[in-house]
């Protein structure tokens, strides 16, 4: 589904990716563990296709397609999702606005049909319950005074109503408390499917007691220097970064 | 002055070929203010870039053409708005349609066409907190045509809106200018809302001199909203005065569209315990629109309030100019005055430019004045487009947003509704940045 190949990006003029390969097969879950500046959130805003993040050499294909050749929005029509970091506040623009116009623009973009406001509320506030997202969250401005956990489990019911193929979780857990943590988990588990691939990023191997991947690589210096399954996490949190990425090289 | 330029000299001919034949030719009075008011624009002549009022905006380079100023023979032009519930001026070409205008109830109106003016009319025209040396409102008055003078009466609280039209009739044909002035006045305790909308036909270039003198008495109300669709070769100079009584307030909402020139003077005096002035401007410009409001707000009396926010959308070559000017006389204790100036440039030839401007004699005052400008939130615009929203739909969100406030804050809803939709058309419209 989503094919990496020595991919390098540079950052401001600066190569911070450099030469990273990856492959993602459908219904498959990655961990991507890395220390801080090794490259992490550059991946992820690579593949959504932020400006300024440009790809100077290597390839992404998902199913097949050139993402490079594509703008952000016809990315998340092909179904690319990145649940960001940082999700950034819009004021003055409602939240339940926001997740309709996103849902009918993939829609319009796939040619397929809108969805009715009946229908597209009901489904929302279905999968904000699940979230503990009250309807008085929905109808504030975009992530405007929402705490860290609020813009988390928002950025998970995104998800849960855009239905993407591919999602891409920029260190999810960064910010959370425990019990934020688990719901959060919780509300991405239930989306994994035969159907859907997940990119995990994450710098700890908390968030991956929860998310259990099928397979685990360690980004480091622009490069995966090692890949593994689950059990790479408790190696990294048991020996800590600087051990295993030096035993790898 | 200099010698006089060509189009200078166009209305000083002017004034001497039409001068006795002007509404009122027959009222001494009136015809010694036009007469004041004529030596005084020959004395000054068109303001120029020199002038610090006009650095900006060169109305002597601009307003060159020699203008025809009989009425057009295209038909009468329609507006694009929907109508609201309201008691309606038509204003075409400067002249008053009484065709097509209401009587309301319970108001006194007067025609500025109408040779003899009723006295509390006459005594206001011109004279609603005059500017010394305000040369385009004087020649307005030198050769006004027509308008339409409203006295509210003591205590009356006029229910339905009164909606002022103008329209302006384009077609094929020579350049047109005219010269229309309002007068209104809230005697102590009465309210009323002021609707006025500014709508150009394309075709021939048009000028439009336009004044408003506002008189508000003590503890009367006036909510006006006002909304101009320009186009390129409509230039619209307009000069409003206030005088707002203690207890008494006056609120503007003045929405801009389109890529024409406009120039919005504004003075406004305050002066008393309680006297409150808001001012809410948005302007949506393209193309080469230049629209130029400056504003001199002036805190006569103790314990008045001003706030003026002004917010534009600045695409293509166009230009944004808010000079605000802030006086607080001696003894004006307890002013409270503030100034914000936001704008959001979508192209890179687009200009925003801001200069405040405070004179304070007073001590114990609060004055404060912020200015931003700048690009959309590339950050908010990488969201919104990373999940799906188009790039042209994304700005014209944020841009939504970026004007929500005042947009929701627009009253009575009817005119809301009207003015929130001609608005967002608008901005969906206009070229997303690059």
């Amino acid at each position: 589904m989503l094919e990496i190949e020595n991919l390098h990006v540079t950052v401001d003029g600066k190569e911070i990716l450099k030469g990273l390969s990856l492959k993602l097969n459908v219904g498959e879950v990655h961990a991507i563990m890395g220390p801080n500046g090794s490259g992490k959130s550059t991946l992820s805003y690579a593949l959504a296709g932020r400006d300024g993040y440009e790809v100077t050499q290597g390839t992404m294909r998902f199913d097949g397609e050139d993402l490079r050749a594509m703008a952000p929005e016809a990315r998340a029509a092909m179904g690319v999702f990145l649940a960001f970091q940082y999700p950034v506040e819009i004021p003055g623009v409602v939240t339940m606005n926001f997740l309709r116009t996103a849902l009918n623009a993939q829609a319009r973009a796939r040619g397929e049909k809108e969805i009715d406001a009946a229908q597209f509320l009901k489904a929302a506030r279905a999968a904000a319950k699940t979230l503990n997202i009250s309807e008085e969250m929905l109808r504030r401005a975009l992530n405007v005074g929402f705490s860290g956990g609020e813009k988390k489990r928002l950025e998970a019911l995104q998800m849960a109503i855009l239905k993407p193929r591919l999602a891409i979780l920029d260190e999810t857990d960064s910010g959370l408390d425990i019990d934020a943590l688990k719901l959060v988990a919780d509300g991405v588990n239930a989306l994994r499917s035969p159907e859907r691939a997940m990119l995990v990023i994450t710098h700890y191997q908390r968030l991956l007691d929860y998310i259990v991947p099928d397979h685990v690589h360690i980004l480091a210096d622009g490069r995966i220097v090692k890949s593994g399954g689950a059990g790479l996490a408790r190696e990294l949190e048991a020996k800590g970064y600087d051990a295993v990425i030096r035993s790898a090289a | 002055m200099s010698a006089a330029t060509a189009p200078e000299q166009f209305w000083f001919d002017e004034f001497a070929a039409r001068a006795r034949k002007l509404p009122g030719a027959g009222d001494s009075a009136l015809m010694e203010k036009r007469e004041a008011a004529m030596a005084l624009f020959r004395r000054a002549g068109l303001p120029h870039r020199r002038i610090e009022a006009f650095k900006y905006t060169d109305l002597r380079a601009r307003l060159n053409e020699r203008y025809d100023t009989d009425q057009a023979a295209a038909p009468a032009p329609q507006s694009a708005l929907p109508a609201w519930e309201a008691n309606r001026f038509v204003i075409i070409d400067g002249i008053l349609s009484d065709a097509r205008s209401d009587r309301p109830e319970g108001l006194e109106i007067a025609s500025l066409a109408k040779d003899s003016l009723p006295p509390w009319a006459l005594a206001r025209l011109g004279a609603v907190n005059p500017q010394a040396d305000h040369v385009m409102s004087a020649l307005n008055l030198a050769l006004m045509q027509d308008g339409v003078a409203i006295r509210v009466p003591r205590g009356f609280a006029a229910l339905r809106p009164l909606h002022l039209q103008f329209l302006e009739t384009g077609g094929e044909g020579a350049p047109a200018a005219s010269h229309a002035r309002v007068l209104i006045v809230l005697e102590e305790g009465a309210s009323l809302t002021l609707t006025e909308t500014h709508e150009a036909a394309t075709g021939r270039r048009t000028l439009a001199s336009r004044v408003t003198e506002l008189a508000l008495e003590r503890d009367a109300a006036l909510e006006h909203v006002r909304f101009t669709a320009a186009h390129a070769r409509h230039d619209r100079i307009s000069s409003l005065f206030a005088e707002i009584g203690a207890g008494a307030a006056y609120r503007l909402s003045q929405i801009q569209t389109g890529d024409g020139l406009e120039r919005d003077d504004l003075f406004v005096r305050l002066e008393g315990m309680g006297a409150q002035f808001l001012l809410g401007a948005l302007r949506l410009l393209e193309g080469t629109a230049h629209a130029d409001l400056t504003t001199i707000i002036d805190h006569a009396g103790p314990g008045a309030r001003a706030d003026q926010r002004v917010k534009s959308v600045l695409a293509g070559k166009s230009c944004g100019i808010y000079q605000g000017k802030v006086i607080v006389r001696e003894g004006a204790l307890g002013t409270d005055s503030h100034q914000l100036a936001r704008a959001v440039l979508l192209s890179g030839e687009a200009e925003a430019m801001t200069k405040p401007e405070l004179e304070i004699f007073a001590d114990d005052v609060k004055c404060g004045h912020g200015a931003t400008v700048g690009a959309l939130d590339p950050d908010a615009l990488f969201y919104l487009r990373a999940r799906g929203v188009p790039l042209n739909e994304a700005n014209a969100m944020l841009l939504e947003a970026f004007l929500a406030e005042d947009l929701d804050g627009l009253s009575p809803e009817p005119i809301r509704e009207v003015l929130r939709t001609a608005t967002l058309k608008r901005l969906v419209a206009m070229e997303p940045a690059k």
